[in-house]
């Protein structure tokens, strides 16, 4: 049967797995002879990918096929789902989210494994060891523990499928990217850890991971922005955000994430911060596991549900292995970690960068305070206190208020030292301006201190970040006689890094924008309506025309409402709210309908109806200025983040698909 | 070529950081601190007890009107929910002890969340009435992403 087959497949992948590890680190230890075991041990991590493959195209097959008699299948998979919902099913349940984890850190262990590694031969066994056993262990928990292609004793006519709340593009997209961008973090990681165990400790892991680095972050911001976007679509409660354990979990690493992309910076240029850089990959990828398992182990009470197993020991067991061992090697090798350089002043973009590091731990820690409190009452005091949803905004947003502001100040900082007077000269504008903004907005009636710093800051960073653009720009068309969009466009294609970074740094105000509006000024209200009332919020009315149920395919039905929207008497939308219900599942869900302009959405849900007359019914209304500026920020972002790690004119393409295990085998002892 | 492992220091005199190191530890010691500070503060006012069903009807006379998160399996057909007025009451027990008497949460001015349905999973905050009922602020249903339910023969 082809479950037998996929099962099959998989068992070889651990057993591959296994080899790769052991035979790496054995090759490591034999010095040049050691050269054969190594190439050995390079053709078996690449070679996990096709068995992984194979078991997850298997898989794949068996939810498409409806092949009811696999247990998973059976779970998430229905006949009458169509056939993309089939395939997105593979990550609708336990097991097969671990497997398809699974399956994406082999595919990036293979690509890693095609790198040139001419220059880095002595971090090779590493990597491929701290890969090949964080594959193991994946691999593992889905050949022992949640076993996909288990089989049940009998054949179910049809499987349970997917629950309808899962059947959005939104809950599709959003968990391969999550993945992504976590299991994207594990190749810098072992970089990372592979310069601390062979001792070549020079910039060299750094630089070469950095692609990867801003990879997996671009794929983990995405994940966290479509989350946030899917559960304001379709959960109803007009947020997008709530603080829940398993959501902090993908903002744990990210983070961590985004320190260290900028933190490398540091170390590339003047071969400082390197201590931070190590801590903060391994702390990176710790967290990763930990988000993980606080996710799948329901250790944390959370919305998130997922059905309790057994593999939360497992992962806890796993953390325990890992802690220590990074942590030890890092402590080992941590005076060969020394900076080249020492700090000159307090102003300067080095210092800027250290505390954004300390910025970034602070809200590290705090998130992940907030997330463990019950269990560290739980434990300490037999008492399981958790801590309310305002105590994250409380705890958070003035440490993000900083890290944006100091965002928008250490652009402007020079390297090593700068006068007082000097940045004076640069930075009184942007801050005359922004304090002008807020006395604007404190005259024009507004009182929120929340508000008025956020719109603050928001508008100095935004307007230091477009005048390092002009500066650039201005100097280009100057001294080369460039137009100004032309000179726009060299300068932002030859400074990828820096003015992709930049672009990103907009982004961020943007989406900051979007969240100090729709927090601050969020307004919401309820109200029965019979047909042709209406009700006001924020300055929007809306009237209940009529309402529609149908039935949409056999296993939906659909009751709609029609609302038509009016702002200073003049109709600006009709909007159709409506509920979703699949007999089958008894399964309901409410999809809200929104207006959504550059200014606000104006976000409705129908709550209840009467039945059959359909004279009145009830809605809920949520008004939510700014929001959108978060979603165009995060389109921004990709962009930005393109441009960023875009490979420049000159580079060297570090990928190749040949690999010469003869030069190794060439090199005569006592070379390096 | 000698076998330089490139991890001893690179020979700079300037390695240590130099004895300015004192006033950047410094201004690191204040946002720590700062920031120490503000988990302190927020924590005492934002703290809830979190409590099972059983739990909260033992301790019910301390628990009166204090804010408490609890959780629980919903009765099957305990639910009563008036669309108009967006009145909500059901029953909960404990996912542990569902033969324990369960305990009526009462909830105004949302609407239904989509996942309340018999023997669903909810999580309340909000405060024990003297009248032994629930006064529920927010109210959680668990997602059914993962929920993976028994296959039926």
């Amino acid at each position: 049967m082809l479950a037998d087959v996929g099962r099959v497949a998989l068992v070889l992948s651990l057993v591959t797995a296994v080899y790769a590890a052991v035979t790496s680190i054995y090759g490591a230890q034999r010095g040049v002879q050691g050269a054969p075991w190594i190439a050995s041990a390079r053709n078996a991590l690449i070679g996990v990918w096709p068995l992984l493959s194979l078991s997850t195209g298997v898989m794949v097959w068996l939810l498409v096929a409806g092949d009811f008699q696999v247990e998973y299948v059976a779970t998430v998979s229905s006949r009458a789902m169509p056939t993309y919902l089939k395939v997105t099913a593979l990550w609708g349940g336990q097991a097969g989210s671990l497997l398809f984890w699974a399956w994406i850190a082999a595919t990036f262990a293979a690509v890693v494994m095609f790198r040139k590694w001419d220059e880095d031969r002595a971090l090779l066994p590493y990597v491929i060891a701290i890969n090949a056993v964080t594959q193991i262990f994946f691999i593992a928990l889905v050949v022992f523990v949640e076993t996909p292609f288990k089989k049940l004793p009998f054949i179910p006519v049809d499987g349970n499928g997917l629950n309808p709340l899962l059947r959005h593009p939104g809950m599709i997209i959003h968990p391969p990217m999550l993945y992504l961008g976590y299991v994207g973090f594990t190749i810098p990681y072992a970089f990372g850890m592979a310069a601390l165990i062979s001792g070549r400790l020079s910039d060299q892991w750094v630089r070469a991971t950095r692609r990867w680095a801003l990879a997996a972050w671009l794929f983990l911001s995405l994940g966290l922005v479509l989350g946030g976007r899917w559960a304001y679509d379709v959960l109803g409660w007009g947020g997008y955000w709530a603080w829940d354990p398993v959501e902090n979990a993908a903002l744990l690493p990210w983070l961590t994430g985004t320190a260290f992309l900028h933190s490398a910076v540091i170390q590339e240029k003047r071969g400082m911060f390197k201590g931070w850089n190590m801590a903060l990959v391994i702390i990176t990828y710790v967290l990763v596991i930990v988000g993980t398992f606080l996710t799948r182990s329901g250790v944390i009470s959370s919305v998130h549900a997922f059905a309790r197993s057994a593999i939360g020991p497992l992962f806890f067991g796993y953390i325990a292995i890992v802690v220590p061992f990074s942590l030890g090697w890092l402590i080992r090798r941590w005076d060969a970690l020394r900076s080249e350089h020492r700090l000159d002043s307090i102003l300067s973009r080095e210092v800027a960068f250290l505390i954004n590091n300390l910025l970034f731990v602070t809200i590290t820690v705090s998130v992940l305070f907030g997330t463990l409190f019950p269990l560290f009452t739980e434990f300490f005091i037999r008492e399981q206190i958790t801590l309310r949803v305002g105590w994250y905004n409380q705890v958070v947003g003035p440490q993000l208020g900083a890290l944006v502001l100091l965002m928008g100040i250490a652009p402007l900082l020079s390297w090593r030292r700068m006068s007082a007077r000097r940045l004076g000269r640069v930075i009184w504008l942007p801050t005359l301006l922004s304090v002008l903004l807020i006395g604007l907005l404190v005259v024009l009636g507004h009182r929120s201190v929340g508000a008025l710093i956020g719109f603050g800051i928001t508008a100095f960073v935004g307007l230091t970040t477009v005048l390092e653009f002009w500066q650039g720009v201005r100097a280009r068309h100057r001294a080369r006689g460039e137009g100004y969009l032309r000179a726009l466009n060299e300068l932002i294609v030859r400074n990828r890094r820096r003015y992709g970074g930049y672009l990103i740094h907009l982004s961020i105000v943007l989406m900051a924008l979007g969240i100090v509006g729709s927090t601050f000024y969020q307004q919401e209200t309820q109200g029965a309506l019979r047909r042709g009332e209406t009700m006001t919020l924020g300055g929007f009315t809306v009237m209940y025309e009529g309402l529609e149920e149908r039935q949409e395919s056999s296993e939906l039905l659909v009751s709609e409402a029609t609302v038509s929207v009016y702002r200073d008497m003049e109709k600006v939308a009709t909007l159709k709210p409506r509920r979703d219900y699949y007999p089958v599942y008894q399964q309901s869900t409410t999809i809200p309908a929104v207006r959504s302009t550059i200014g606000e959405d104006f976000y409705i849900i129908l709550v209840g109806w009467e039945r059959v007359s359909h004279d009145q019914a009830t809605f809920k209304i949520y008004h939510n200025p700014l929001i959108n500026w978060l979603w165009a920020g995060s389109i921004l972002l990709i962009l930005g983040t393109l441009v960023a790690g875009w490979p420049g004119r000159g580079e060297q393409v570090a990928y190749s698909m040949a690999y010469r295990p003869r030069a190794i085998l060439a090199e005569k002892p006592g070379s390096v | 070529m000698a076998n330089t492992a490139d991890w001893t220091s690179s020979g700079s005199e300037e390695t240590r950081q130099g004895g300015g190191w004192a006033k950047y530890a410094a201004a690191g010691v204040v946002i720590v601190a700062a920031v120490i500070l503000l988990l302190y503060t927020t924590t005492r006012g934002n703290a809830q007890f979190y409590l099972s069903v059983g739990d909260l009807r033992a301790r019910g006379a301390e628990m009166l009107g204090k804010d408490v998160r609890i959780s629980g399996i919903v009765v099957p057909d305990s639910i009563v929910y008036d669309a108009q007025t967006l009145h909500l009451e059901f029953s909960i027990v404990d996912r542990e002890h569902p033969d324990q008497e369960p305990l009526r949460v009462v909830m105004e001015g949302e609407p239904l969340p989509d996942q309340m349905r018999d023997e669903a999973e909810a999580i309340a905050e909000g405060r024990l009435r003297s009248d032994g009922t629930f006064q529920a602020e927010t109210l959680m249903m668990k997602c059914a992403s993962k929920y993976e339910v028994e296959v039926k023969e």
